[in-house]
């Protein structure tokens, strides 16, 4: 069965410095998410799905709740902002969820993780690895479609909407690269815990919605104003897009772009720490 | 800083260095109430060693502590000098493991995977890949290597595990029951690659249950059992330690081995049978010298060489078995 009979040959070349390693498998661990089937049905179900038109209100109306009072936001543009954001935050957990959280369950048990570690790589720098590999990924499928949307269609904007491409681009871009760090770190967060690819998937997807129904249920049995709370940010900021989120800002002086801070900082941060010390810790690989 | 380059020789590889490539000292580890490693000492300079034990000795353990997967609750192990337990890129460079179980990516085709692992040992890119290739060819893969791994078999599994394990060329490998569950056919293979890469100056920890593969290949021996080493012995020691007979006798038994007694050869008495060393001068024709002085009618004398296998059963049953 032997097909070299040459034996075994020493390696005399050279050896890459940590960072050019690192960089070489970050690239390696983005372009095998990118290949791999489930990533590509899920992009053309997300191309298909968030068609260019629906993209386009969602970017425009992003742009335009921008630092606007609440009374001086269109009550039209809103409603159908809210139904299109819905859609977008469905879809970016369908995303998180299939191809995030896997990531570093499915190297857990039965694994490569053993393997992976034995080699000369800190634990920090794996997850390190993890994450930058994930994020690129997920900004790159969620932002590709608005940033094309937006510069395809930039010509149909209202004529009362008067805003440069570059401030629309950026506005954009900027949302949308928040919204593939919260889903990143999601995904990453589930992918820790969970013991399996299957349940981190599930427990991705399921999370939002369910701090949403916990978070109206502390709301209601406390007899909390619907106004600014903690537990309404939270809810509201798992939910980004969602109604629950733009109900947050009735009564709330703090404009869309503080709770998009809030949200970039607060909760991708924890869920990302809590992530980094269970792979830090862990010892059963 | 850069990755660590491979060393010419495995004795002694870091300059400066200690001789020993690996050893253990005190070393303690117990999951919950189940206590792995009980103050587990050795020491091992190079060639292959086999460690030997049943299910649960604390093999597994030992070797994933050393790859700093897992922390010891006490003790320290080092290779080449160094202590695990402080992350050393150096030492990990020099290390290659292949595991028992189940750890290989189904989605990726096996010559991916083993460039992977180069890449991830800090290989460039280039030659990465023709290593992968190299190594690939040294474990005998054809185009198998192309096929998905989900779609391997037993032992093409085995062999891209050893593939990954030295894709980087290190100097001590660790190798966790790698002929489990292989054809013999498989084992054989296995075990012809483990001889060449000891040809080729590399250290091997043999971590496996199955004796015949370690009297197969390894020039040391190191038995453990629940977490406890019993002994560690050369593999000459061992197969020097003498043969065994055993005769089947008819009357005065008690005369009989009395007098082997005095002649200072212990014996193991189970009804009829007599199981002992021969002795050392004279050998058989001696003992059968003796039978007759003693009135004994021996019916039948079968022998053999005192092995591995030998030596296993006498530490496990003064070890009070494998528990």
């Amino acid at each position: 069965m032997r097909l070299d009979k040459r034996g075994y040959v020493p390696y005399s070349g050279p050896r890459l410095s940590i960072l050019k390693r690192d960089l070489t498998y970050l690239f390696l661990e983005v372009k095998n998410m990118l290949l791999k089937k489930r990533s590509i049905v899920v992009l053309v179900f997300i191309l298909f799905l968030m068609s260019f038109p629906v993209i386009t209100s969602l970017t425009i109306g992003e742009f335009m709740f921008a630092g606007m009072k609440q009374e001086e936001v269109n009550q039209a543009i809103l409603s159908q902002y809210v139904e299109f954001s819905f859609i977008i935050l469905f879809l970016g957990l369908v995303l998180s969820a299939i191809t995030v959280a896997p990531r570093i369950s499915e190297e857990v048990k039965g694994g490569p993780l053993p393997l992976i570690l034995s080699r000369p790589i800190t634990r920090d720098e794996y997850f390190l690895l993890k994450f930058s590999s994930s994020f690129l990924y997920m900004f790159t499928l969620i932002c590709v479609p608005p940033l094309l949307s937006v510069l395809l269609f930039m010509g149909s904007l209202p004529p009362s909407v008067h805003f440069s491409a570059l401030y629309v681009l950026s506005r954009v871009l900027a949302i949308y690269l928040i919204y593939a760090f919260f889903l990143t770190a999601l995904g990453l967060f589930s992918s820790s815990l969970m013991g399996s690819p299957t349940s981190a998937s599930l427990f991705t997807f399921f999370l939002p919605w369910i701090t949403e129904f916990v978070g109206g249920i502390l709301r209601a049995t406390l007899d909390l104003p619907q106004k600014y709370t903690l537990i309404s940010l939270i809810s509201g900021t798992l939910l980004r897009s969602s109604s629950g989120f733009v109900e947050n800002l009735k009564g709330s002086s703090l404009t869309l772009w503080h709770q998009a801070l809030a949200l970039a900082i607060l909760l991708p941060v924890l869920m990302l720490f809590t992530a980094y010390t269970v792979v830090k810790e862990r010892q059963e690989v | 800083m850069t990755m660590p380059e491979p060393a010419e020789e495995a004795d002694g590889a870091l300059e400066g260095g200690p001789r020993e490539i690996l050893s253990a000292v005190n070393l303690w580890k117990s999951y919950g109430e189940v206590e792995a490693l009980r103050g587990l000492t050795f020491t091992f300079k190079g060639g292959v060693m086999g460690l030997l034990g049943p299910n649960g000795a604390g093999k597994s353990t030992f070797i994933k502590i050393a790859l700093g997967l897992l922390k010891a609750d006490e003790g320290s192990v080092k290779i080449l000098g160094r202590d695990v337990s402080d992350f050393n890129r150096d030492v990990k460079g020099q290390v290659g493991y292949m595991p028992e179980g189940e750890c290989l990516p189904e989605a990726l085709t096996g010559l991916q995977f083993v460039y992977h692992m180069g890449v991830l040992s800090g290989l460039p890119p280039k030659e990465a890949f023709q290593r992968a290739h190299a190594v690939m060819e040294f474990v005998g893969m054809g185009e198998q290597r192309y096929r998905k791994i989900s779609s391997y078999s037993l032992g093409l599994k085995q062999r891209i595990k050893l593939a990954q394990a030295i894709v980087h060329d290190p100097i001590l490998l660790f190798l966790d029951e790698p002929t489990s569950g292989l054809d013999p056919f498989g084992r054989e293979e296995m075990l012809s690659l483990i001889e060449e890469l000891k040809s080729a100056g590399k250290s091997i920890v043999l971590s496996t249950h199955i004796l015949r593969d370690v009297e197969r290949v390894a020039e040391e021996v190191v038995v453990l059992n629940r977490g406890v080493k019993l002994i560690q012995k050369n593999m000459k020691e061992v197969m020097k330690s003498g043969g065994w007979v055993e005769v089947t006798v008819v009357g005065g038994t008690r005369e009989f081995v009395e007098m082997l007694k005095k002649m200072g050869i212990e014996c193991e008495v189970t009804g009829s049978k007599i199981r002992m060393e021969p002795p050392k001068e004279g050998g058989l024709f001696r003992l059968m010298e003796v039978a007759e002085e003693a009135g004994v009618v021996v019916r039948s004398v079968r022998g053999g060489i005192k092995d591995l296998t030998d030596l296993f059963s006498e530490l496990m049953e003064e070890g009070g078995g494998t528990g």
